[in-house]
């Protein structure tokens, strides 16, 4: 055993839990609990970016817990998959902490903000590093609980409402994964992702069993991923918590779910022309027109951007569907970008309604003429979003709509790009309503307005940078993503990596 | 629902509870048992109590901690004082001998406050974790003690991770107890 | 004996179903309760049944006498009923807090949130 690989490994999992456990012990110290969250972000965004370096020098990297060789005991496995979310995924939660110190209330922090998150975090990084079915299971559902309780924080009454819906749609979720699961089991006798990947390579006559146990996947997954039809509970919920919770939760939750569905579809279950591909088509296709058409009838700055994840989600599936190294690539640089942007636009939102008091365009305006800071990064955000060339979501687009001309699925390439149009509708529809009309007078909010901290355009301005990077040297980082790609599709080399360790 | 059978037996049936769940906790290696089934089974006293006496008679009695010291006589010097109270603190920390009284005196008072488990026990597991890591081995794994200790056994980093998985549980049910009676 | 767990697993899916589809918040815990239940049950029946045969090696044999039950099926619906009681407990804290909040326990009259214009903040 190697104890480099080790720690590299562990880092991103204990970082967060230590910082969760110093969190608690600062129940009700807020100011401690603050410069805790801070450093433990700072440190897990440290050994995301040295698991990244690692990871690119050797290619796989995977240890086994406790000692245990591979298909018997626990594995964790980064490859550039996992460890470019890691890294994305960190930065938007740093965003996010930073965001929270100067908007945030005392009470809801006081209930355990911060450890939350933290936890949170933590089941993030565990499921993006196991190599393990179920232990995917058991960090999906870690990471699940702390979005409940996040969800419900400060109890008011739509927080609660939003969460019942949540909860309920996610626990139905859970068990139908559950299932799955339990089906692979007894059909492979192996919960190790490579062991199970073997199995499935030479023991054709169960090839309708997995197809069987595929479906009980998408379905759960899908739930958790917010795709096509399983996607109502998101827009129902995600608008109800304070921004601070929002932000994390639309930035990180979905694309975590989309994480699963793409390593299960490219290790275990093949997307081959067949039952599994159509289903996953009309998912994506559907997803993405039905996610911008909602947007587009939303009056309230929130809704549009939950279900603008919905349409995003899309995007994501497609290049699962069109199964080239191209489109995966797409995929990939779309999850980033999208945690980035998607965090990036719930903060400007979240800092605009603390400055006028409401997220209803009815009662906003006038962002552009008072703040124009804040004015300049949501256009740029936005920009990046609607896939305006040069900024990140372009590249990402670009790539899947290439990838689906290249393999001929005209179709789905022709409505990602109809609904990318309709992405531009809906976002110019917010910068009318908000930024640019007079604010209507003699309006009564229901939160109370206060003078905008300038500390709250800092994480804005760090997730810009990142974001306008990611758009402009968009060749390393499309270089990077096609690697991630050809690691994907060669699943002989996670094979190799996990179980002929020693 | 206050009725004198159960209250009556529920002081008897308190430390065999407790003593019971350490047994199962330290039964836990080769048998069923182990840290999560005997930390449930800490809480079942505790959450009789609640049922019986209600959760803010069982915060005063068992979670909220007096400390008292006697009272100073006249013309006593302070040696005399110092040793006799000592000796009084020492038997105090048998949580049914201090009493409040005429000649005592309630030095300070403080909560255990379950939410303060939590993360001794998240710590305790994460440690048994990490100590493999100093001797070179992969994470998590089980070291064992050479030495044998009477009544207990073979002792190992797994006890370790098991006592976390304990108080952690303790902690966790007997919060959720509370804050669900409270209300 | 495998024909009793499928029926049972079938039942409890059918009925958990029938539950959380009702209006009524209670209904719904309950429905919830019982899919985890079944799932779990689905899990343990599909691990392979066999009786009476534990895992645990004797003290005069060096492996485990053949057949056994295999234990990874038992260690996984431990758990998954472990997550479970967690979610549970959050779950129904949360629709108790829902119920003194809201004032009803009718589901169809909580559509606030799905509201286009809604009349909360």
């Amino acid at each position: 055993m190697q104890l480099e690989d080790h720690l590299l490994l562990l880092l991103p999992i204990l970082v967060p839990f230590i910082g969760a456990i110093l969190c608690i012990f600062c129940w009700r110290k807020v100011t401690a609990q603050k410069i805790i969250a801070l450093l433990t972000q700072l440190g897990l965004l440290a050994s995301a970016f040295m698991l990244y370096r690692h990871v690119a020098l050797h290619e796989i990297v995977n240890i086994q817990m406790g000692g245990w060789p591979a298909p018997y005991g626990i594995t964790l496995v980064a490859d550039m998959l996992s460890c470019l979310l890691l890294v994305a995924g960190s930065l938007a939660g740093l965003a996010v902490i930073i965001y929270s110190f100067y908007d945030l209330d005392k009470p809801r922090i006081r209930y355990g903000y911060y450890p939350v998150v933290m936890v949170m975090q933590m089941g993030i990084g565990g499921t993006l590093l196991t190599g393990d079915l179920f232990n995917l299971y058991v960090w999906f559902e870690i990471l699940l609980i702390c979005a409940f309780v996040l969800i419900t924080i400060g109890g008011t009454k739509e927080q609660l409402e939003g969460a019942l819906k949540y909860v309920t749609i996610n626990l139905i979720a859970s068990g139908l994964l559950l299932v799955g699961i339990g089906t692979i089991y007894g059909m492979t006798g192996s919960l190790n992702l490579a062991q199970i990947a073997v199995q499935a390579q030479t023991m054709p006559q169960l090839q309708g069993l997995f197809v069987v146990a595929s479906m009980f996947f998408i379905v759960s997954v899908g739930i958790k991923a917010a795709a096509f039809p399983l996607f109502f509970w998101l827009p129902a919920s995600y608008h109800t918590p304070p921004i601070a919770v929002s932000a994390i939760i639309a930035g990180l939750l979905t694309k975590v779910g989309l994480y699963v569905l793409v390593r299960l579809f490219t290790l275990v279950f093949k997307v081959e022309p067949g039952f599994t591909m159509y289903v996953l088509l009309i998912m994506a296709g559907l997803t993405m027109v039905v996610g911008v058409l909602g947007a587009a009838t939303q009056n309230d700055y929130r809704k549009v951007l939950s279900f603008s994840i919905v349409s995003q989600i899309g995007y994501m599936l497609m290049g699962l569907v069109i199964f080239t190294p191209l489109a995966l690539a797409g995929t990939i640089y779309f999850i980033m970008h999208n945690m980035l942007v998607k965090t990036n636009l719930f903060m400007v939102g979240g800092a605009v309604a603390q400055a006028q008091g409401s997220f209803k365009f009815r009662h906003l305006g006038g962002v552009y003429k008072k703040h124009p800071l804040l004015a300049i990064i949501f256009f740029v955000s936005a920009l990046s979003l609607a896939g305006i060339p040069p900024f990140s979501g372009f590249w990402g687009k670009f790539m899947l709509a290439k990838a689906g001309f290249e393999s001929g699925f005209y179709t789905l390439a022709g409505v990602s790009l109809a609904a990318g149009v309709v992405t531009i509708i809906y976002l110019t529809k917010i910068w009318n309503q908000v930024f640019l009309k007079e604010r209507p007078e003699n309006i009564q909010t229901l939160l109370p307005v206060q003078p905008l901290k300038n500390m709250l355009q800092l994480p804005m301005l760090m997730l810009l940078a990142c974001i306008v990077a990611l758009g402009i040297y968009a060749e390393p980082f499309i270089d990077i993503t096609m690697r991630a790609a050809e690691q994907l599709l060669n699943s002989e080399m996670y094979i190799n990596a996990v179980l002929n360790n020693n | 629902m206050k009725t004198i059978i159960i209250s009556a037996a529920l002081r008897l049936f308190f430390p065999l509870f407790i003593f019971f769940s350490f047994y199962i906790l330290i039964r836990g290696h080769n048998h069923p048992g182990g840290g999560f089934i005997g930390g449930l089974i800490l809480v079942i006293p505790f959450i009789f109590h609640v049922l019986i006496h209600g959760a803010d008679e069982t915060h005063d009695k068992l979670f909220l901690k007096r400390v008292y010291s006697l009272r100073r006589n006249e013309q006593e010097s302070d040696m005399n004082y110092y040793l006799r109270n000592i000796g009084y603190r020492l038997r105090g920390l048998v949580p049914w001998y201090s009493r409040p009284d005429a000649d005592k005196v309630l030095v300070k008072q403080f909560v255990i406050e379950p939410l303060h488990i939590i993360p001794v026990g998240l710590s305790l597991s994460l440690l048994a974790g990490l100590i493999p890591l100093f001797s070179g081995e992969a994470f998590l794994t089980g070291l064992w003690a050479k030495a044998q200790l009477p009544l207990i056994g073979k002792v190992g980093t797994t006890l370790l991770f098991d006592i976390g998985v304990y108080l952690l549980v303790a902690a966790v049910v007997l919060k959720i107890t509370l804050v669900m009676s409270k209300e | 004996m495998d024909l009793i767990f499928t029926v049972a697993v079938g039942l409890l899916f059918a009925a958990s179903l029938y539950l959380i589809l009702h209006r009524h918040l209670f209904k719904l815990i309950v429905g919830l309760m019982i899919f985890g239940l079944a799932s779990n049950l689905y899990v343990f029946a599909i691990g392979r049944l066999t009786r009476e045969k534990s895992a645990i090696i004797p003290s005069d044999a060096e492996i485990a006498l053949e057949p056994f039950a295999d234990p990874v099926p038992q260690a996984l619906i431990l758990t998954a009923i472990v997550i479970g009681f967690g979610l549970q407990a959050f779950a129904i804290v949360l629709v108790k807090r829902l119920y003194q909040v809201a004032g009803t326990d009718d589901i169809d009259e909580l559509n606030n949130t799905d509201k286009i214009d809604s009349t909360e903040k």
